[in-house]
C-alpha cells in the first residue's frame, strides 16, 4: 500500500487541506465564470483560489470542469458542431 | 449558425411568450449539440445510459437541463457567457447519471500493505518512511475517524467511488459526502501535525 498511488493521492490531499473549502454546490455554480475567465488568460488560480483548490481535491468537479471547458473553447471559436456531425463522430467510434 | 445569438437568450426567455418560446427552442438544440459533444468526449457507450441511441439520450438529458435553467434563470448572474452556464447544467446531469450507473468497485488490497520488495528506484530507507507513513495513517483511520468520516474517506480514495454513488450509500447529498471528506482529511493533518509531521513531510514521501 505505501507505493500504492491511491495512498499518494490521499496524502497529496491531506497535505493541501484547508480548514474551509467550499462545497460542490459552490463549485459548480462558480465553475462556469472560472472557465470564461480561464479561456481569455486569465490567472484563475489567484483570482479563484477557493474553486481553484477545489478542482485539485474533487476528481469529480475536476472532470466536470474539464469537459465544460472543453465545450466552452469550441463554443467561443465559432459554437458548438452540428448535431449531424457530432452523431456521425458517435457512430464512427462506437464501431 | 444559430438563429438567436447566445447573448440574447436570457433576456428572451424572461420575457415570455414568443421570445421565450423561440429562445427555449434554440437553447434546446444548443445543449442537444452540448450533450452529444459531451457524449463524444467521454467515450461512455450509450448503454451506459440505458438507452438505444447517442440521440436520444442526448435529447433526454437537453429536455431536464432546459427545466432547470427556466427554473434557476435568476440564478445566472452574467459572471460567464449564458451557454457556458448552461452547458455546466447538462454536463453535470449527464456525468452525475454516468458515474451511477456505470462505477465498479476497487476493493482495498487484503492485507493493507506491502510486505517485502520494493518498487524501483526506491531505496530501502525511502520505502521503510513510506511503509512507517501508510501504518500511521491506517491507524488514524481506522481508530480516530467517525464511521461515516472513514466510509467516505475510504470509498472515495480507495475504492474510487464518485461522490454521488457514496451519496447514495450513505442517504445523503453530494455537498455533506465532500464535508465529510474534508473533515475526514483535516482530522489526518491535525494527527499527522500532532506526531510532529509537516506538510512538507507529508509532501516529500512521494
Amino acid at each position: 500500500m505505501q507505493g500504492d498511488p491511491r495512498f499518494q493521492r490521499l496524502l497529496r490531499a491531506v497535505a493541501v487541506t484547508q480548514d474551509a473549502e467550499i462545497d460542490c454546490t459552490t463549485c459548480l455554480e462558480e465553475v462556469p465564470a472560472y472557465v470564461d475567465r480561464e479561456l481569455v488568460g486569465e490567472d484563475v488560480e489567484r483570482e479563484m483560489p477557493d474553486l481553484h483548490l477545489h478542482l485539485a481535491l474533487c476528481g469529480d468537479c475536476f472532470e466536470e470542469y474539464a469537459a465544460l471547458r472543453e465545450l466552452a473553447a469550441l463554443d467561443a471559436s465559432g459554437g458548438l458542431p452540428d448535431r449531424s456531425v457530432l452523431l456521425r463522430q458517435l457512430d464512427a467510434d462506437a464501431r | 449558425m444559430a438563429k438567436i445569438a447566445a447573448e440574447h437568450l436570457p433576456t428572451m426567455l424572461r420575457a415570455g411568450g414568443p421570445e421565450r418560446e423561440a429562445a427555449s427552442e434554440e437553447l434546446r438544440d444548443l445543449l442537444v449539440r452540448a450533450a452529444l459533444a459531451y457524449l463524444a468526449r467521454q467515450t461512455h457507450p450509450v448503454e451506459a445510459f440505458g438507452a438505444d441511441s447517442y440521440a436520444s439520450v442526448a435529447e433526454d438529458f437537453a429536455h431536464d437541463a432546459l427545466a432547470i435553467i427556466l427554473r434557476d434563470l435568476d440564478r445566472f448572474r452574467g459572471e460567464s457567457r449564458f451557454t457556458t452556464w448552461a452547458y455546466r447544467i447538462v454536463i453535470n446531469l449527464m456525468a452525475d447519471e454516468a458515474r451511477r450507473r456505470t462505477w465498479r468497485r476497487h476493493p482495498l488490497p487484503e492485507n493493507g500493505g506491502e510486505t517485502g520488495g520494493q518498487a524501483s528506484g526506491v531505496t530501502v530507507e525511502t520505502a521503510a518512511e513510506r511503509q512507517a507513513m501508510w501504518e500511521l495513517v491506517h491507524q488514524i483511520i481506522s481508530h480516530d475517524l467517525t464511521p461515516r468520516q472513514r466510509q467516505a474517506l475510504v470509498g472515495r480514495f480507495f475504492e474510487s467511488k464518485p461522490l454521488v454513488v457514496l451519496a447514495g450509500e450513505l442517504g445523503t447529498d453530494k455537498d455533506s459526502i465532500y464535508k465529510l471528506i474534508h473533515d475526514a482529511r483535516k482530522h489526518l493533518k491535525r494527527a499527522l501535525r500532532e506526531r510532529g509531521i509537516t506538510e512538507a513531510e507529508i509532501l516529500s514521501t512521494f
